[in-house]
């Protein structure tokens, strides 16, 4: 009984454990994958990204954090609710106010008076080795202006 | 002997209840250390907007998210179960409940567009030390019903097999990410290049999304050999993974290379799996019952019952 009890459980686990490779296509979910990460041929250093922009007064950008751009502490997950929200309906326009809403009560950003959503094009190798970080070419979908409320002095007569 | 007995032996090797039951500690102590940290984390899942649903695994039938109380609630309750499965407390129902909850919970975080790969080892341990005997020791359960301490340690096949197939699943993604290699990209994975773009990729994905990226990897773009070298190394570690089910020796060896491997990842491009980089994944490759003899937790260890530690010691891989 326990032979056959260990025998049944030990196959089951690892069976599914190998069976999203063995299907065509192969399969990545979770908890079962077939680890695809870092496997496709890439012998192109070029990167084409989609991300928020905050925008400065002097028209300096930097990217905003996963928090801001997608409401999301990890990196992977707020790329792809970028990339969908530029890409499907209702469009990149009511993503943006809510990240310019996100950036508007953050004080660490107090600097940033816009937000913009593109899809910029690096050439990754040349930017970590030479520093040439200003992209190749940058989509602008979408630019949307951080209202912040007024401060009591300002509104003060 | 026939080949179904030599099989038999192997797979079930009679090993003490004390390795399992430390390893049940071990993994579910980290379960609770992991949970506590990522609270935050699991809790905003909650708030997260129901258009970005991309449902995986156990939930790929539903429509939409869990509703946010029941989704607090399991991950309250995953939380309290860990600790429960962590002190072996009521296990035959803790157990089973907290790889089954845990599942959910950590399913309902990778399912938000993207999977992210770093707690898939973690849930099949959890799943498997659920299905073995983990709490005959070292346990509230076997402290309050066992009459006979050294008896219920002894050494047997029952606390064997769970310990293999531990180290089997913990070996199998390095495997599959190996074959995956080889498929998608063919012995051209070796030059280096295609694993210096990843770095690259990752590091400004990471900095254009507004993330803290690799410090180092700027450092090594202009190293070819580097990448060439590292390469090699990860397709060795992935492709020899089995080796370890067959070759007691070959654990130590293999346990810090992949756990390095973890940390250079780590080093190169700022993506942290917590349950290596603490090497608990890597805790059911040794004999997991002399962490009791260390000074540190010799006291613990034996509040906790465990006498037989070095007595067994032995017996190990």
């Amino acid at each position: 009984m326990e032979r056959s009890y260990a025998a049944l459980v030990s196959l089951a686990l690892l069976g599914a454990m190998v069976s999203p490779a063995l299907r065509d296509p192969p399969v990545d979910s979770f908890p079962l994958s077939d680890y695809p990460m870092f496997s496709l041929g890439r012998p192109s250093p070029l990167l084409d990204v989609t991300h928020a922009l905050g925008v400065g007064a002097d028209g300096e950008r930097r990217a905003l954090p996963p928090l801001l751009s997608a409401a999301n502490r990890e990196v992977l997950q707020s790329m792809v609710t970028l990339h969908r929200a530029v890409q499907g309906a209702p469009g990149a326009a009511p993503h943006c106010a809510e990240v310019a809403e996100r950036v508007a009560a953050d004080p660490a950003f107090a600097d940033v008076v816009a937000v913009e959503l593109a899809t910029s094009r690096f050439d990754t190798v040349r930017y970590l080795a030479r520093g040439e970080t200003a992209p190749l070419g940058r989509r602008i979908h979408h630019r949307c202006a951080v209202r912040r409320p007024a401060s009591a002095g300002e509104a003060a007569p | 002997m026939s080949w179904a007995a030599r099989l038999d032996n192997w797979w079930r090797p009679s090993w003490p209840a004390e390795r399992l039951a430390t390893l049940r500690i071990v993994v579910g102590f980290y379960g609770v250390l992991w949970l506590v940290a990522r609270l935050p984390h699991l809790l905003s899942y909650a708030r997260d907007d129901a258009a970005r649903w991309a449902p995986v695994g156990v939930l790929s039938a539903l429509e939409g998210p869990l509703a946010p109380d029941l989704y607090r609630l399991l991950v309250g309750l995953t939380l309290g179960l860990a600790a429960a499965f962590a002190a072996g407390w009521r296990f035959r129902v803790t157990g089973p409940l907290f790889a089954g909850v845990l599942l959910v919970v950590l399913t309902h975080t990778n399912s938000w567009g993207k999977i992210l790969h770093t707690e898939n080892v973690w849930w099949v341990h959890v799943a498997v030390l659920a299905a073995g005997r983990s709490a005959d020791a070292l346990s509230l359960d076997s402290r309050r019903a066992r009459p006979n301490p050294e008896g219920a340690t002894a050494p047997a096949p029952r606390y064997g097999w769970p310990v293999m197939l531990m180290m089997a699943a913990g070996t199998l993604p390095y495997l599959l990410a190996g074959i995956a290699k080889l498929r998608n990209s063919g012995l051209a994975f070796v030059s280096g290049e295609t694993l210096r773009n990843y770095v690259a990729f990752g590091n400004v994905r990471k900095l254009e999304l507004g993330s803290p990226a690799s410090a180092m990897a700027p450092e090594l773009m202009d190293a070819p050999g580097f990448f060439m070298g590292l390469a090699v190394l990860s397709l060795v570690l992935e492709l020899t993974a089995p080796l370890v089910l067959v070759w007691p020796r070959a654990r130590r060896p293999w346990v810090l290379g992949v756990g390095g491997f973890h940390w250079g990842v780590l080093a190169l491009m700022a993506i942290g799996f917590p349950y290596q980089l603490s090497f608990v994944a890597f805790a059911c490759y040794l004999p997991a019952e002399r962490l009791w003899a260390w000074r540190g937790l010799r006291r613990l260890g034996r509040r906790l019952g465990a006498t037989a530690s070095q007595a067994h010691a032995s017996l190990g891989p």
